[in-house]
């Protein structure tokens, strides 16, 4: 097997095995090691905000948010993969 | 500035609260697939409503009996169906959603959902599928990785059998919502 072929499987099995132990574990566990607060830039610097449409809400991002936060539309050859 | 964490006794207040309300929702997102069991970690939690001013309504009401201060424009706008509303400055980061991508029907995802011990999910095949139709840069890892979730996960939830009808259905409806937007 080539390497870059064992590594991808390598790493499917870790994160197969890591899923495995997690949907072991008590749901309010999930919840307590699931969710964390990391500042991001724009997104989090207003109380609120609404958007009527979700292609509001995308040309929003698109137009407001640092590329590297990710909200930006995929490029065309990942799109809908 | 408040560093807003979702923690479990915050999960059980909003889900005794909405309960207490009789507000409809499901949990969806990423937030909803780490209820389910995916090893990952997300900031905001995402809630995807019907379209309806009495739910919506009735849905306010249960947010502030947790804390959240929300504006009478805010709130206007959640009656009125906005598609998206993000909350910031609440106990935790709360998005509220009318119409995620991926997901043509609230009343469909809905028959879909599981009840993840007492909190509404919506199905691991329609959370999949809103971050596939929402097509962001941020998502393409994840997407990798939730499929590989989903497939741990089925082993031990396995999907109901549908008729090739009504898959046509769905696949048909979900692709008119597409290109309507």
């Amino acid at each position: 097997m080539s390497q870059p072929s064992r590594k991808r499987e390598d790493w499917r099995k870790q994160w197969r095995a890591q899923c495995r132990r997690q949907l072991n574990r008590p749901t309010l566990s999930r919840i307590k090691y699931g969710f964390a607060y990391v500042y991001k830039p724009v997104l989090d610097d207003s109380p609120s905000r609404a958007f009527g449409t979700m292609a509001e809400y995308r040309r929003w991002c698109r137009m407001k948010l640092p590329r590297y936060l990710g909200y930006w539309p995929a490029p065309a050859q990942h799109a809908g993969k | 500035m408040p560093e807003s964490k979702f923690t479990s006794d915050q999960a059980v207040a909003v889900a005794a609260a909405c309960a207490a309300h009789q507000v409809d929702y499901l949990f969806i997102g990423k937030s909803g697939a780490i209820l389910l069991g995916y090893p990952a970690v997300t900031q905001d939690v995402d809630l995807f409503l019907p379209k309806d001013r009495q739910n919506a309504a009735r849905m306010i009401r249960a947010l502030q009996t947790i804390g959240f201060k929300l504006s009478a424009t805010i709130q206007k706008q959640i009656r009125a169906g906005a598609d998206f509303v993000q909350l910031k400055r609440g106990p935790f980061d709360l998005d509220l959603i009318h119409a995620p991508d991926g997901i043509p029907s609230f009343d469909e995802a809905k028959k879909r959902s599981v009840i993840q011990d007492g909190f509404p999910v919506a199905n691991l095949r329609d959370i999949i599928a809103s971050k596939r139709a929402s097509n962001r840069e941020k998502d393409l890892v994840d997407l990798l990785l939730l499929e590989e979730f989903r497939l741990e996960y089925e082993k031990r939830h396995p999907p109901a059998l549908e008729t090739a009808a009504v898959k046509v259905m769905r696949t048909t409806t979900a692709a008119k919502t597409r290109s309507r937007k």
